[in-house]
């Protein structure tokens, strides 16, 4: 099992922005959008990509979304990728071989 | 320390003497001088007094016996605790800062030695900056009320009268009403004489004791424990638990979240979850929201599996869906006799026949029949469904099946209304508030334990299953994430 993040994260998941803690942590049950949470998820988890550095990690990701996901939603995240990555980012390095 | 069991003072050549508690709190206070730590260096303590000593070495602070007889005994260990709780009462800490510090090094990073750094992450006061705890009297209210509800949900009525004799036993020479009564126990927090008085005797302070996860009084507060956890077949593993108690101050409702981190061979898992909320914040969805809400601590605790036990009345069909049975975990809860059979090494498969044959499919086809016949009045089930049930039931009986596919069968047709604490109602009930297909009847309130993993590619996956419009842009759009500046959705 691969370590899920090896590096800091920079998203602010789960932090209040204004008191810089974790309070949601045990809000959980109470109130919010579970919608809202899985979005909110989902973004951290995209945002984390960013900061990844290792080019295996990355190639074991697609290769995970390739094989598991629709042909059009596979497409959309690469497109989502080349918008978010940083220019130096390993994904440039390797999106060659997943565009068409 | 009292002082009365400690070995007679050390006498220098100046003639000067000093207790080892002297020179304990000399050292704490940053001020390490010659004398103390020649004192420190050459401590010896032998026969009874060693004894004594270990008892009140670990109850002056707070740590095991087993600090306690390392620190006696190993003396490159007392260097580096010397040298480490130097200033410790800056902050008020006792050495039990210092044995979490090492437990939680274990749990982290195993292979290191420096245990320095990681007492600063250990500090709940650091970590939980500003949290909205709730003050200490209405803490432990919570926590005997707490204690008290579970005595009375016990389900064998002998054991609850028993223990509620006891309990009110304890409370009336204390002139308090009976276990009933939320004024007496809400009076019992609200004075520490009344609550010492009541967890005096041995029994009633073991059972105050379970119900605040073995927390002693005076650490009720905490939040992060780090000890370490002997289990069933005697090995020994650092745990870190946490338990909160907070309040949501827009819907002034209580919840209670506690679990365990322990690590698995490379892996660290987050373990025994168990939570408790007000009875009227229940609502759908509560398995996906526990995991999604707690999803911080992933990337706190670089965890990489989280097991837990899926009996939430509606939860459990969400956890069908991320995740499938743990039949390692389970297979303690199975019958000797087929812990007999399938040796220590059990096929998986093998294994995982057992569990679903002893442990979910007659739970599930009692509850599959029970909604069936509510549903449709004992007419028959449709040819197509009965096969189909057997079909699966075979499926599971060669370990071939998955959670999911129980949750999913009869799936498209919602002939089961449930009610809102998702029991099982007449069609036409007032109280029906769902709807469901059969599977989803039928899985509720079964308990298995489940594993779902942390990495990052399986939570993309858990994303995909638990978003129903199938695409991480859409989703993205709808709930108004903002990522960085290069997305403008």
């Amino acid at each position: 099992m691969k370590k899920l993040f090896e590096k800091p994260l920079s998203s602010n998941l789960g932090k209040d922005p204004d008191s810089g803690t974790d309070v949601e942590f045990y809000d959980w049950i109470t109130g919010g959008d579970s919608e809202v949470a899985l979005g909110s998820f989902a973004a951290a988890l995209v945002e984390s990509l960013r900061d990844e550095v290792s080019v295996s990690e990355l190639t074991d990701l697609l290769n995970d979304w390739k094989k598991r996901l629709p042909e059009a939603e596979f497409i959309s995240r690469l497109a989502m990728l080349e918008r978010l990555m940083p220019p130096n980012h390993p994904y440039h390095m390797i999106k060659g071989s997943y565009l068409k | 320390m009292s002082g009365e069991h400690m070995p007679s003072p050390f006498a220098t050549e100046e003639k000067k003497s000093i207790t080892l508690s002297e020179a304990m709190e000399v050292v704490k206070d940053g001020k390490l001088d010659a004398l103390a730590s020649q004192f420190l260096q050459s401590f010896r303590i032998e026969g009874d007094n060693r004894e004594a000593f270990i008892t009140q070495f670990s109850e002056k602070e707070g740590v095991s016996t087993k600090f306690a007889e390392r620190f006696l005994d190993d003396e490159s260990f007392r260097r580096r605790v010397i040298n480490i709780c130097n200033n410790f009462s800056q902050h008020g800490e006792r050495l039990l800062h210092m044995e979490e510090a090492e437990i939680y090094t274990e749990i982290m990073e195993p292979n290191t030695n420096d245990v320095a750094p990681l007492l600063q992450s250990t500090n709940p006061s650091e970590r939980f900056k500003g949290a909205r705890t709730l003050p200490r009297n209405e803490l432990i209210a919570k926590r005997l009320l707490d204690m008290r509800d579970t005595v009375l949900s016990i389900g064998d009525t002998e054991m609850t009268e028993k223990i509620t004799y006891m309990i009110e036993s304890a409370m009336k020479p204390l002139g308090l009403g009976d276990i009933v009564d939320d004024a007496s126990w809400r009076k019992m927090a609200e004075s520490e004489e009344l609550l010492s008085a009541f967890v005096e005797d041995a029994t009633m302070r073991d059972l105050y004791k379970q119900a605040t996860e073995g927390q002693e009084l005076e650490q009720i507060g905490r939040r992060i424990q780090l000890y370490r956890h002997e289990r069933n077949d005697g090995s020994v593993v650092p745990t870190l638990g946490v338990d909160q108690v907070a309040k949501n101050m827009e819907t002034g409702a209580e919840t209670r979240l506690g679990f365990m981190i322990e690590r698995e061979q490379d892996k660290r898992v987050l373990k025994d979850i168990l939570v408790m909320v007000d009875k009227n914040t229940r609502n759908s969805n509560e398995g996906m929201k526990f995991l999604l809400d707690n999803l911080p601590l992933v990337k706190k605790y670089e965890l990489s599996e989280a097991e837990f036990v899926a009996n939430l009345k509606i939860g459990s069909y969400v956890w069908a869906r991320i995740a499938d049975v743990d039949a390692g975990a389970m297979a303690e809860d199975l019958s000797t006799e087929a812990q007999k059979e399938l040796g220590p090494n059990a096929d998986p498969k093998h294994l995982k026949a057992k569990v679903f044959e002893e442990l979910i499919l007659p739970a599930y086809e009692r509850n599959f029949r029970t909604a069936h016949d509510t549903a449709l009045h004992g007419k028959d089930l449709e040819p197509a469904l009965e096969k189909a049930f057997s079909d699966l039931r075979a499926k599971a009986l060669a370990g071939e099946a998955t959670m999911e596919d129980f949750a999913r069968l009869g799936e498209g047709k919602d002939m089961v209304k449930f009610d809102a604490a998702g029991k099982i109602v007449e069609s036409d009930s007032s109280e029906a508030m769902l709807s469901g297909h059969l599977g989803k009847a039928a899985i509720m309130g079964i308990p298995w334990k489940a594993r779902v993993p942390l990495d990052r590619s399986s939570l993309f996956d858990l994303i995909d299953k638990l978003d129903k419009s199938k695409g991480l842009m859409p989703l993205l759009k709808r709930t108004g994430q903002k990522i960085g500046l290069a997305l403008s959705l």
